[in-house]
Parts: C-alpha cells; sequence; structure tokens
C-alpha cells in the first residue's frame, strides 16, 4: 500500500507492506482494539468478518494493480492519495 | 479504440441530425463538421459547450466517452459486480474534493457485514454521507441499474454523488 501526502510545506510518501496490514493478525488487532477504544461507534464486527474484509482487499491488490482507493484534494492544495 | 469524431457521429446520428442540421446549429460549415466527424480536426474549445448542449450529452461524455446517466441493464446485458467500481465523489462549497473508489464485491460484503464503507466525514457533507443507504446502492446495482445513483446538494453547494461504473 502507497501512502501520498504533498502539501505546500512537506511531501510524504509511504510505502506499507499490505501482507502486514490484511494479515488475520491484523483483523484480530484492529477488532480488539477498536472495540476497546472506539466503544459503541466501532461497528459490531466479529475478527472472522474483518480477516473476510480483508481478505477481499488481499484479492484486489492482486486483481487490479494499482487501486486508489482513496483520494483528497483540499482547498488550501495538499493532498493525499491511497494506493493499493 | 473510439474516437471523438467517432463519439460526434454517433450521437448525431443518435439525435436525427445531418452533418449540415449540426453544422447550421453551431454556425460552422458542414465540411468542418465532416472533418471532425473523420478526426481529420476537433472542434473549437468554445464550441464544445455548444455541441454537448445540441448532441444532449455532457462534455465529459464527448471528451472521454464516459457517461454517468443512470442506466437500466437487462441481465443478458448485464455485468457481474467483480466488473463494477463504486466511487463517492465529494466536493465541498470550500473546493475540498474526497473520492474514494471501491469494488462493488467489497461494498456488497462490507453491507453483508454491517460495515459503513462511505467516508466519515464531518460538516454537511458528512451528513449526506451518512445519508445514503449502501444496501439499497448494491440491491440498484444487482438489478441492473449503472451511473450516477445517488446525487446531493446541500444548502452550503456540498456535492455528494455515488456512481457505479
Amino acid at each position: 500500500m502507497r501512502i501520498t501526502v504533498t502539501g505546500s510545506n512537506k511531501n510524504i510518501h509511504l510505502r506499507v507492506p499490505t501482507s502486514l496490514i490484511f494479515s488475520k493478525a491484523s483483523a484480530w488487532i484492529a477488532v480488539t482494539m477498536g472495540r476497546k477504544y472506539a466503544g459503541d461507534s466501532f461497528p459490531n464486527l466479529s475478527v472472522e468478518d474483518m480477516e473476510r474484509l480483508l481478505a477481499e482487499f488481499r484479492h484486489i491488490k492482486r486483481t487490479h494493480k494499482d487501486w486508489c482507493l482513496v483520494e483528497v484534494e483540499s482547498n488550501s492544495g495538499s493532498y493525499v492519495r491511497v494506493t493499493l | 479504440m473510439e474516437t471523438i469524431g467517432n463519439r460526434i457521429s454517433k450521437y448525431r446520428k443518435g439525435k436525427g441530425f445531418t452533418q449540415e442540421d449540426l453544422a447550421g446549429k453551431l454556425c460552422v460549415s458542414s465540411q468542418a463538421v465532416s472533418k471532425w466527424e473523420t478526426d481529420a480536426s476537433c472542434p473549437d474549445i468554445s464550441l464544445l459547450p455548444q455541441l454537448c448542449n445540441v448532441l444532449g450529452i455532457t462534455t465529459d461524455e464527448l471528451l472521454t466517452g464516459k457517461s454517468n446517466k443512470t442506466e437500466f441493464f437487462p441481465p443478458e446485458r448485464r455485468k457481474g459486480l467483480e466488473e463494477l467500481t463504486l466511487r463517492v465523489l465529494v466536493n465541498s462549497a470550500a473546493g475540498d474534493k474526497i473520492k474514494v473508489n471501491l469494488p462493488m464485491t467489497l461494498v456488497k460484503m462490507a453491507v453483508e457485514i454491517g460495515v459503513n464503507v462511505v467516508p466519515n466525514v464531518g460538516g454537511d457533507h458528512g451528513d449526506m454521507l451518512k445519508s445514503i443507504d449502501m444496501e439499497k446502492v448494491v440491491q440498484m446495482v444487482e438489478q441492473g441499474l449503472i451511473g450516477k445513483l445517488v446525487e446531493m446538494e446541500s444548502a452550503d453547494g456540498d456535492t455528494v454523488e455515488v456512481v457505479v461504473e
């Protein structure tokens, strides 16, 4: 996964291994921490549900090269892009 | 690959115009229209809005061939969810833009699990986003609807669109 942030002061380019983010361990961590710190605002997700979602993200990465998930452009000129 | 000339010709014929008719409406010569349609030349940029208005399409459709109109496809012509993409486009009146692109398979899975895939943002556009029923959007797509399925505008000028293509 690539995260790009450009602004007037700084440019940030992050490369995060998707095998790390979309793993089963990550699913457990996300659900556990989400329930602990987000409380009621965290959706009623089981670890298995989260694993399904993350497996789908892994599938998207395999089948769609450079899939742009999110693109944000602010009126001040800052730009954020998240690509699988 | 379809060119701009091909599209001008296609939409002109769709409207039932001859090249002379189209030329007359745009105050150009029929030779100019012929050259556009054979890609020997392009319409002047200042003519594009008028040309698109006469042909009944958007400039985006003319230049890129992509249409955001809502269309219904019968079962034999429908694409599977794995071939479709859901795009959420947010434009705030202040000039901020947000684009989220999600495969429809992921959207459907999220709906089944009970997760909201719509971005959680503040402001009027956040409220508009929260009001979108993604389960209904998935149902519409499964029933054959493609294109711009949701379009909202707040009193402040923020716009939210949900497009499936």
